[in-house]
């Protein structure tokens, strides 16, 4: 496992390095400045606003600057928000995205491994088409179909919950239902369709025929010796999972209007705040390439036949 | 699988059911995937005359896509007034601006499609052929582009050059081969074994000649069943980006753009919000019930 984890950082280096070349080259390619959009100044106070952020220099010399600065884990100055550390932002962004994210892959995880797991033991009767067809149904219902339908019945139609209006000092847990149920949705369909067919495996696999054999009751049979093999899937789901719940929530932020990262990474892009997006696009990117390894690893963990390979 | 062979070498009348006969047969049993085609058909049809209704404004008896009806603003669904589904905040006639958009998100799923499904095979199949270090070599390339969470690139491409829809064609399509060569890739393996391929060897076939005449006819299975979701996964990606405000641009349209519009007034035209969402919703489950049928139909597990 040492290993594993050993090699998996040794490439994820390079590959955190291209991905910051390749997205900082990008940015300084596209038209326009950060300072573009606002108003007319003359020519010497221009000059020393792209001197004070190193903007006058050579493309290469730029990169360099911004690479040094990096290893001193200092994401530099924000080009749009005047006084303020790019770092200081994402923290400002980050609580209110890692709340939505988390509480949607928990309730993903936890609803859709009960609906997969009661769907499988029931298989091919009433209830499994039932649970099946809401399934399908929900990997088609996207955050960017589902987030502005609750949006409208639960928010405008119904009044039943706030659809915005969440700030930073005051969370509440009315402002979350909404995105959290819009986000946890494809995700809770995907789930529980891995987990059911998984399930109907291993509850035909010998292991399982033994542990009836041995006389012991199908709760602990189900929970004890079929889920745990049947979970598997799930583990080498999760990196992707995660990368679809982050990149949902840029959308679930847009809809319901909360100040998370998603909302800053949009708005950066298009004001080409160049170290805003720099920033998002490191942790993001970085979260990922994390997770990814992690479901690998805790995957080879649980699973010895992966190991050996 | 090999059917191929046994076309060949076929001397006697009686004809064999070929892999694709088979599952042909299963398809049509799949009540959900015969409703499916027959809906995407239908929808690929109606996308097509959203298409041209915006290149030859009113020739199917539509409003013209852009025509402002500046007295009839956020007008209700309304058959009197001739707009079936109503007016958007520009008066604008929301019957054509969905016609148009999925036409947009279809050409986009498709043409993305394609484009992953041409990188993805050649790809794949070279490297599933030739073997040894080639292979290794070329899914090492495909395994770090893997840990790359493209979407990133995807939205900065977007960014960068904007209002482009060849480049959402090409940036997707970019970025979705890498599963399409590994699928690809594996299948190939497996038949560079089988005896068809051998004799095609002793027959004096060229490497190309035995990859695109012998190998990739016989992988078209699984291929068929991951393009067909792919298209799904494109109009979701295409529709993500224009809902972000990064993807098409008026005075084009998609889905996912016109989902975003009607989400900024649902306040007050909530039917902006509702038929562009139905339609998408439509279309992915249609895909994906065409792809599981597809999918069940050619497992082979089943002959």
């Amino acid at each position: 496992m040492f290993v594993q984890i050993v090699r998996r950082l040794l490439i994820a280096i390079p590959t955190m390095f291209v991905i910051i070349a390749a997205a900082f080259f990008l940015m300084r390619a596209a038209p326009g400045s950060p300072f573009s959009s606002e108003r007319q100044v003359s020519a010497e106070i221009e000059q020393r606003m792209l001197a004070a952020y190193d903007l006058d220099k050579p493309v290469g010399e730029q990169f360099r600057l911004y690479v040094v600065r990096l290893l001193q884990s200092d994401l530099g100055p924000s080009m749009k928000y005047k006084d303020k550390d790019v770092a200081d932002i994402i923290a400002e962004g980050l609580p209110t995205s890692l709340i939505i994210g988390g509480a949607a892959m928990l309730l993903a995880l936890a609803v859709g491994s009960g609906l997969g797991v009661w769907a499988a033991l029931r298989q091919n009767r009433p209830e499994d088409y039932v649970a099946m067809s809401f399934a399908v149904a929900g990997v088609c219902l996207p955050p960017l179909v589902l987030a502005p339908l609750f949006s409208l019945v639960f928010g405008v139609q119904l009044e039943w919950l706030p659809t915005s209006g969440l700030y930073r000092d005051h969370y509440t847990v009315s402002h979350l239902v909404l995105p959290v149920i819009a986000l946890a949705l494809p995700q809770v369909a995907i789930i529980s369709r891995l987990i059911r067919a998984s399930m109907i495996e291993a509850m035909r696999s010998n292991a399982i025929r033994t542990a009836r054999a041995k006389g012991l009751p199908e709760s602990q049979v189900v929970w004890r010796h079929a889920l745990p093999v049947a979970m598997l899937p799930v583990v080498s789901y999760l990196g992707p999972a995660i990368s679809a719940v982050l990149l949902g929530s840029f959308v679930i932020e847009k809809v319901f209007q909360l100040p998370g990262i998603g909302k800053l990474f949009t708005d950066g892009a298009l004001q080409r705040d160049y170290t805003l997006v720099m920033g998002v696009v490191i942790l993001y990117a970085g979260m990922i390439m994390f997770f990814n390894m992690m479901s690998d690893v805790l995957y080879s963990v649980l699973d010895p036949r992966a190991r050996r390979s | 699988m090999t059917d191929l062979a046994a076309n060949a070498f076929a001397s006697t009348p009686a004809r064999g059911r070929s892999l694709w006969d088979d599952a042909r047969r299963r398809l049509m049993r799949n009540p959900a995937a015969v409703v499916g085609m027959a809906a995407l058909a239908l929808f690929t049809v109606l996308g097509i005359v959203g298409l041209l209704n915006y290149a030859y404004p009113g020739l199917f008896g539509l409003h013209p896509v852009d025509m402002l009806f500046r007295d009839k603003v956020n007008l209700a669904p309304s058959l009197a007034a001739g707009h079936l589904l109503g007016t958007d905040t520009e008066g604008r006639d929301l019957l054509a601006r969905i016609l148009f958009g999925l036409g947009i998100s279809m050409a986009v799923g498709f043409v993305a499609t394609t484009v992953s499904l041409v990188i993805g095979v050649v790809w794949g199949a070279t490297a599933g052929y030739v073997g040894g270090g080639v292979d290794s070599f070329m899914m090492r390339i495909v395994d770090v582009l893997y840990s790359i969470p493209f979407i990133f690139f995807v939205i900065l491409l977007m960014v960068v050059f904007g209002s482009n829809i060849w480049l959402i064609f090409i940036a997707i399509g970019a970025v979705e081969w890498l599963t399409m060569s590994r699928i690809v890739r594996g299948q190939t393996i497996s038949l560079r074994q089988k005896e068809f391929v051998e004799a095609a060897k002793a027959g004096g076939a060229s490497g190309a000649a035995i990859i695109f005449r012998h190998i990739v006819p016989n992988l078209m299975g699984p291929v068929v069943v991951f393009a067909t979701l792919n298209v799904a996964r494109v109009i979701l990606l295409e529709s993500f980006l224009s809902f972000l405000g990064l993807g098409v641009q008026e005075p084009l349209t998609s889905l996912g753009k016109l989902i975003a519009d009607g989400s900024n007034n649902m306040d007050t035209a909530p039917w902006m919000i509702v038929w562009p969402a139905v339609m998408m919703f439509a279309t992915l489950i249609c895909f994906n019930f065409v792809g599981d049928g597809l999918r069940d139909a050619l497992d082979p597990k089943e002959r």
